[in-house]
């Protein structure tokens, strides 16, 4: 894994003996780890974050798919705003892309449930997460695409999300979501389904990417960073000290860019 | 995953005794059941799951029905009934039916398994099915 000098890359659990382990099961069962889905539909989790705004444009101009995006109304304090970038992104790749961008799909689900939150560890979401997070809103993924199938006739069979090679929890990397690629075909019977970040799969070229990577490849293709939402507090504007806005400046600053969000220090 | 993350909100209130610590979630799978996530692979993917998401390798996520670590032989769903007779569980009162209606339907798959089960159990079926 190559590191960037001004973002420390700490996920503990990027176990390379164990993804050895897991990818050699998928192996064994199908023979491919990941296969670009080239012209195909796909479901994209987005959030109206930086990563998965960014993530539609890179996977529609390399693979040319059919992006059908999910958004999952979680119950998040940053949810309303989330889902406001959300909206934006979704308008404005339905005129970039008219062909590939189908509907969105919004649900509310709890993840984790409200009542459930209650933790142990004072730094459990600094350092862990909220358990199985992302592991939950890959599963309501699976089920969209049951669903898609059902209702729809559309087969997919790649779901995408946007872990990027600077996220620090031990649910955002490719350890991960080979664990959570296997569980689903485990649990599906379908072994031809694949859980994956086009950004840090190992079976892509020049992966992975880093958050910088892809402030870089927005402003090359002029997408509207400003209007992507990674603060995770309550407020409607993202007040600069909460671990994502904090891990976003670094970016910026490790790109060599002004993050275009004007922050409230600045203001001062 | 719900299980998982109320084990993580109830050990809030656990303070350094790692005896109270819930790291194990128990399903009740039987070996009939035909669905792929009902399987024990499927346990064991779901233990790996939980173990790397939480960084703790001391999870465990499994049916004492159909984990040969804990059983030496699967139990069944008639086993499971004849073991509530014996010790007089009013089975009766449970639900398995798949239809929104209060009495059980007596015709839906669940229902078919769970009369199967009692058949095979020996034992009278007190559920009252609206067929």
């Amino acid at each position: 894994m190559k590191r960037h000098p001004l973002q420390i890359y700490n996920n503990r659990e990027e176990d390379p003996a164990l993804l050895k382990k897991i990818e050699e099961i998928l192996l064994y069962r199908r023979g491919y780890l990941f296969n670009p889905p080239f012209k195909e539909d796909v479901i994209l989790l987005a959030s109206g974050g930086l990563d998965s705004s960014v993530t539609i444009d890179l996977i529609i101009r390399e693979w040319n798919v059919r992006v059908h995006p999910l958004f999952i109304k979680r119950s998040a304090r940053a949810t309303p705003f989330e889902e406001k970038a959300f909206d934006y992104f979704i308008n404005f790749y339905q005129k970039r892309f008219p062909n590939n961008l189908k509907k969105p799909y919004k649900i509310e689900v709890e993840i984790p449930p409200v009542k459930l939150k209650q933790y142990k560890r004072t730094n459990q979401l600094s350092v862990l997460g909220h358990p199985m997070r992302n592991a939950a809103l890959q599963n309501v993924a699976a089920q969209y695409a049951a669903k898609l199938e059902a209702t729809k006739g559309i087969n997919i069979k790649t779901i995408l999300t946007s872990t990027v090679a600077d996220d620090s929890f031990p649910h955002s990397c490719l350890l991960a979501l080979r664990v959570e690629n296997l569980a689903i075909c485990i649990d599906t019977g379908n072994w031809k389904m694949q859980i994956t970040s086009p950004l840090i799969d190992n079976q892509l070229p020049d992966r992975p990417y880093f958050k910088k990577d892809l402030i870089l490849y927005a402003e090359k293709y002029k997408i509207p960073l400003e209007k992507t939402r990674s603060c995770i507090e309550g407020a409607p504007n993202p007040d600069g000290t909460c671990n994502e806005c904090l891990g976003r400046l670094r970016a910026f600053a490790s790109a060599g860019r002004q993050d275009p969000i004007i922050y409230p220090y600045q203001i001062k | 995953m719900i299980g998982v993350q109320y084990a993580v909100s109830l050990n809030k209130n656990f303070r350094g005794n790692n005896r109270t610590k819930v790291t194990t979630v128990f399903c009740a799978q039987v070996p009939g059941d035909p669905f792929p996530h009902s399987s024990l692979t499927s346990l064991r993917t779901t233990t790996i799951d939980v173990c790397q998401n939480l960084e703790e390798w001391d999870w465990q996520i499994t049916s004492p029905n159909i984990d040969q670590y804990l059983s030496s032989k699967k139990i069944g769903k008639a086993e499971i009934v004849k073991w509530a007779y014996e010790h007089k569980i009013p089975i009766e009162k449970t639900r398995s039916c798949y239809s929104s209606k209060k009495a059980q339907c007596g015709n839906c798959l669940s229902c078919q398994r769970r009369k199967e089960a009692f058949q095979k159990a020996g034992v009278i079926d007190k559920t009252k099915y609206s067929i």
